[in-house]
């Protein structure tokens, strides 16, 4: 399965997760890192759950994040700026 | 040729030349950083430079993709060839990771099982990959280059992306299918949005562009997903003014 499918909320509970518990806190902790954000949703949880067996070169968890708030921030600030 | 193929062949060459350079310079450490260079329509855009590594270089191009709307990305970095179909350590089919397994065993490079090469790859929104491999031999502080060898998805005769694929192609092929920020603000829904779209409206889109490609620069290097970024604009043109108005250089 694509991992833009994994969205699909009852995909995601058909496959079940890939990810076991002494990982978990892991897989959180750097998924709110990357998404530059301080909680998760249910629907967060669960996609994160199952694209997180997903390992690079050097095991790490790959974890997509489709945008980052933090860009979409900066991106405002200089629209703003641009026409004031 | 196709467009995709040619800037990736000149990417090539351009880094041969600094690689040709930095040898030259004598540093301790003789391997070039990752560079990737971004295309928006027909023109560069920007060019990043970032640390060895493939998968921090790959989260940037995921992020810049995205944020600058590139229709096209070209990534350079050190990597191994052979000239062998089949590992000779093992006799078998090679396997992810052996190549470069091989290559920190002197042996392996003295019996010419493995050698250094650049390796430049190139994608688009179109689902076509090209890779160029030059391989190369130090002696001393020069460089001896053997000629490039490019395989190419949309050459019917060579065709590579069908048969190859890999770890690096999947990731950036699916960074090339995701829609772009802009794209995705358009239906984002919230106050946020809103005004961002009220502003996309008031300024010409030449302006958003340069917004948004700063603003992916900006967010590239406060997570320390880049070491360096070049914007880049056509003499005389729109963007070449703002990149002035804004950063009060012009290095052309």
């Amino acid at each position: 399965m694509a991992i833009e499918e994994a969205f699909n909320q009852a995909e995601i509970e058909r496959c079940g997760t890939n990810v076991d518990e002494d990982d978990e806190a892991v897989v959180r902790a750097m998924y709110l890192s990357l998404a530059e954000s301080e909680e998760l949703s249910e629907q967060d949880i669960a996609v994160l759950m199952f694209v997180a067996g997903r390992t690079d070169q050097y095991d790490r968890t790959v974890v997509n994040v489709p945008m980052s708030p933090l860009l979409i921030e900066h991106f405002l600030r200089f629209l703003s700026e641009a026409v004031t | 040729m196709s467009v995709l193929s040619d800037r990736t062949k000149q990417v090539a060459e351009a880094m041969k030349e600094m690689k040709k350079e930095w040898v030259a310079s004598e540093p301790e450490q003789t391997d070039l950083a990752m560079l990737v260079h971004l295309f928006r329509g027909t023109e560069p855009i920007a060019a990043l430079q970032c640390r060895l590594d493939r998968d921090i270089t790959l989260q940037a191009c995921h992020l810049a993709v995205a944020g600058m709307a590139a229709d096209q990305v070209v990534i350079g970095f050190e990597s191994w060839t052979t000239s062998h179909m089949t590992n000779p350590a093992t006799g078998k089919e090679w396997e992810h990771g052996q190549m470069s397994e091989l290559g920190s065993d002197p042996e392996a490079v003295a019996k010419g099982w493995v050698k250094e090469c650049l390796s430049v790859t190139g994608y688009d929104r179109k689902k076509n990959s090209t890779i160029v491999s030059i391989g190369y031999q130090i002696t001393g502080t020069e460089v001896v280059f053997d000629e490039p060898v490019v395989m190419l998805s949309d050459d019917e005769e060579e065709s590579w992306a069908n048969a190859g694929g890999g770890y690096m192609q999947d990731a950036m092929l699916h960074a090339m299918s995701l829609p772009s920020v802009l794209e995705q603000a358009q239906t984002m829904e919230g106050p946020k949005f809103e005004l961002m779209r009220d502003l996309m409206g008031t300024l010409g889109p030449e302006a958003v562009f340069f917004h948004i490609d700063c603003a992916t620069l900006r967010t590239l290097g406060e997570r320390e997903l880049i070491l360096g970024a070049v914007l880049l604009a056509e003499v005389g043109s729109e963007r070449e003014r703002m990149i002035e108005e804004r950063f009060g250089v012009n290095l052309n």
